[in-house]
């Protein structure tokens, strides 16, 4: 008796959770399963869900487009912001968050909390006088301006929560104040500079706006790549959606390896201690 | 080699003195605590020793060298911290050598001076394993051996005992008390403690909102304390005190008060002329009064409670209003509600001043 409700509430609590997925999932069900569908099949009436899978689509984003150098461009610029938003937002958040900068720290956000549109029309006068349109500094510049405070107000939290005596101890110990954020404090901040980074690389990756504005046919990177295959005269949907999954599969992959550190590192501080 | 003298040492925190004109020597070798209650400005003034913070006015010396503004990385001193503060990324053996390789001792060196000191602590089995893996009381020994293995001029422990549970707090003491005397390093201990301060010290500095109230020997500070306040917080159960008026009476002065009357010995006589008339603090420690027919005694009491604690019973009296506890034999279990008479050794009594608290008479 007890098992079969305890089987029933399960069936019923697998069907919840599938309900409020669906919205999520199907959609990118949807874009994997078209990649690897002809044109003819992704149009089909009534959808096509048994098929014999093309790499058509792949051969053409890769090959017809060199979808090989977008993606280049794409880890640079994610991978360069990412970097440089450490190195100058690591030192800053411990900095905000031993010596109580706060008033600093909320400047910070403002900025962040800007709509980042606003600031399209004004870099692109000035990165046009600097002749930095279309290069990597520009775009890792930009994207920077979202990365940074995202890095630095996650690490604020983190810093506050690890005890003050460490830092001390080592200090005690013959650290300089600097060899004891190299040598102590980063060491034990690795889930937190994970959480951080992901978070930051994420949103360069996935940034269309300000590539959209700032980057042209040198540095195209992939969401503007992907909008080009979009023309006037006809949507080739399976270049579409085989370049999506391009997009879609590092910043899942690299979701799905560092959610746990993720969480953790989001609700950091909330709960010390 | 290892004297630190603090001289008007003063620390403000905006408009917060957290500790007023300091002021002492600690010769070489010598065992300090500084004891108070929470807040006083006890860690301050050892965070100040090292260099943790920065003092607002006044001159700190270690070991002759006049070290105000250096880094505490150049001060020689080891600190041993309430939460034992080992780095968590580090295994035992790590956390002992970090202070050694940053001051660039070869790695043989190292190892040796590691492993002397895991032999001392007893903690050579522990060497690879990472703090986490550690109970309270073997993080606590990891602490002191990181402290010890750097052989510095001066120990500072800041509440070191207070995250272990009773039991081990005991026998934690005894230990650092045997680590100094084999070491015989200057050690500047800090603590809420009255009891580890009486235990380990071999003087005690007593702190009361940044002011240093008493410095002497734990038996002296007992035996004649100050002022009121160090008379209350050292001792358990504390001492006693009770609101009294001198009179004089024949010739003779007593204190007088609801169920207290009380001679007080002509020796004192001249010293205490002045306060006739006027309410003072009569202090009595628990062990200075006995029990006796109520009709002899010269404080009458009505039993509260009565707390056998296997060795001694502690007896908690309503003395006309006042409350007090004495310390009587274990066999002494008077009926609750009972009045009983006591009797104060008179000899042992003390006098404070009901504003300033300072002791008249010892």
């Amino acid at each position: 008796m007890d098992d079969k409700q305890g089987l029933k509430s399960k069936i019923l609590w697998y069907l919840l959770v599938l309900i409020f997925i669906m919205p999520f999932l199907f959609p990118l069900v949807w874009i994997l399963m078209a990649s690897f569908k002809t044109q003819a099949q992704i149009v089909a009436m009534p959808p096509v869900w048994f098929f014999t899978p093309t790499l058509e689509n792949y051969q053409k984003v890769f090959i017809d487009q060199d979808f090989g150098r977008f993606l280049l461009n794409s880890s640079i610029i994610a991978v360069g912001s990412t970097v440089l938003s450490l190195i100058l937002g690591l030192p800053a958040a411990y900095t905000i968050s031993r010596y109580k900068q706060r008033g600093l720290g909320i400047f910070i956000l403002l900025a962040r909390l800007m709509p980042g549109i606003s600031y399209l029309i004004p870099w692109f006068i000035l990165f046009s006088k600097l002749r930095l349109v279309d290069t990597y500094t520009s775009l890792i510049a930009s994207h920077m301006l979202v990365g940074m405070p995202l890095i630095i107000w996650i690490m604020i939290n983190y810093f506050d929560a690890l005890p003050k005596e460490l830092e001390e101890a080592a200090q005690v110990d013959g650290c300089t104040l600097q060899g004891a954020f190299f040598r102590v404090v980063l060491p034990l901040s690795g889930p937190g500079i994970l959480t951080a980074s992901t978070l930051a690389f994420l949103f360069s990756w996935n940034n269309f706006m300000f590539a959209l504005v700032l980057s042209a046919d040198r540095t195209k990177t992939l969401p503007i790549a992907i909008y080009s295959f979009v023309s006037y005269a006809e949507v080739s949907w399976g270049s579409v959606m085989a370049a999506a999954v391009v997009i879609i599969a590092p910043a899942i992959i690299l979701t799905m390896v560092f959610q746990r550190y993720v969480i953790k590192g989001l609700t950091m501080g909330a709960v010390k201690g | 080699m290892g004297k630190v003298v603090l001289e008007h040492v003063t620390k403000k925190f905006g408009h917060v003195t957290a500790v007023n004109d300091f002021n002492i020597e600690i010769d070489d070798n010598e065992f300090i605590v500084i004891v108070g209650p929470s807040g006083c400005g006890k860690s301050t003034v050892l965070r100040m020793i090292a260099g943790l913070e920065m003092q607002t006015s006044g001159n700190i010396n270690i070991a002759g060298d006049l070290v105000n503004n250096k880094p505490p990385r150049d001060r020689n001193i080891a600190m041993v911290f309430q939460n034992y503060a080992l780095y968590p990324h580090m295994n035992v053996y790590e956390n002992m050598a970090f202070g050694l390789s940053l001051h660039g001792m070869p790695k043989d060196q190292i190892d040796v001076k590691v492993k002397e000191a895991a032999e001392i602590l007893s903690i050579n089995e522990l060497l690879n394993r990472k703090p986490k893996e550690l109970s309270g009381g073997q993080r606590q020994r990891v602490a002191l051996g990181r402290a010890i293995v750097r052989e510095p001029e001066v120990f500072l422990m800041d509440e070191p005992l207070s995250n272990l549970d009773a039991k081990l707090r005991v026998q934690t003491r005894a230990e650092i008390s045997k680590l100094h005397a084999r070491l015989n390093v200057t050690t500047i201990y800090v603590t809420h403690d009255q009891i580890e301060a009486m235990t380990m010290a071999d003087r005690i500095v007593v702190i009361k909102d940044g002011i240093i109230q008493q410095v002497a020997d734990p038996q002296t500070l007992y035996d004649a304390p100050a002022n009121q306040f160090v008379a209350g917080f050292i001792g358990t159960p504390p001492m006693n005190f009770f609101r009294c008026h001198l009179v004089k009476k024949d010739g003779t002065l007593h204190l007088k008060a609801n169920g207290i009357e009380l001679p007080i010995s002509s020796d004192w006589m001249t010293s205490l002329e002045s306060f006739v008339d006027q309410e003072l603090i009569l202090g009595v420690r628990p062990e200075n009064a006995e029990i006796c027919d109520s009709a002899t005694g010269n404080i009458k009491a009505v039993v509260d409670v009565v707390e056998p604690m296997g060795s001694e019973t502690y007896l908690h009296l309503n003395i006309g209003g006042q409350k007090a506890i004495i310390r009587v034999a274990p066999d002494c279990r008077p009926m609750l509600g009972a009045t009983v008479g006591l009797s104060a050794n008179l000899e042992r009594i003390h006098l404070f001043r009901t504003d300033t608290g300072e002791t008249l008479i010892k």
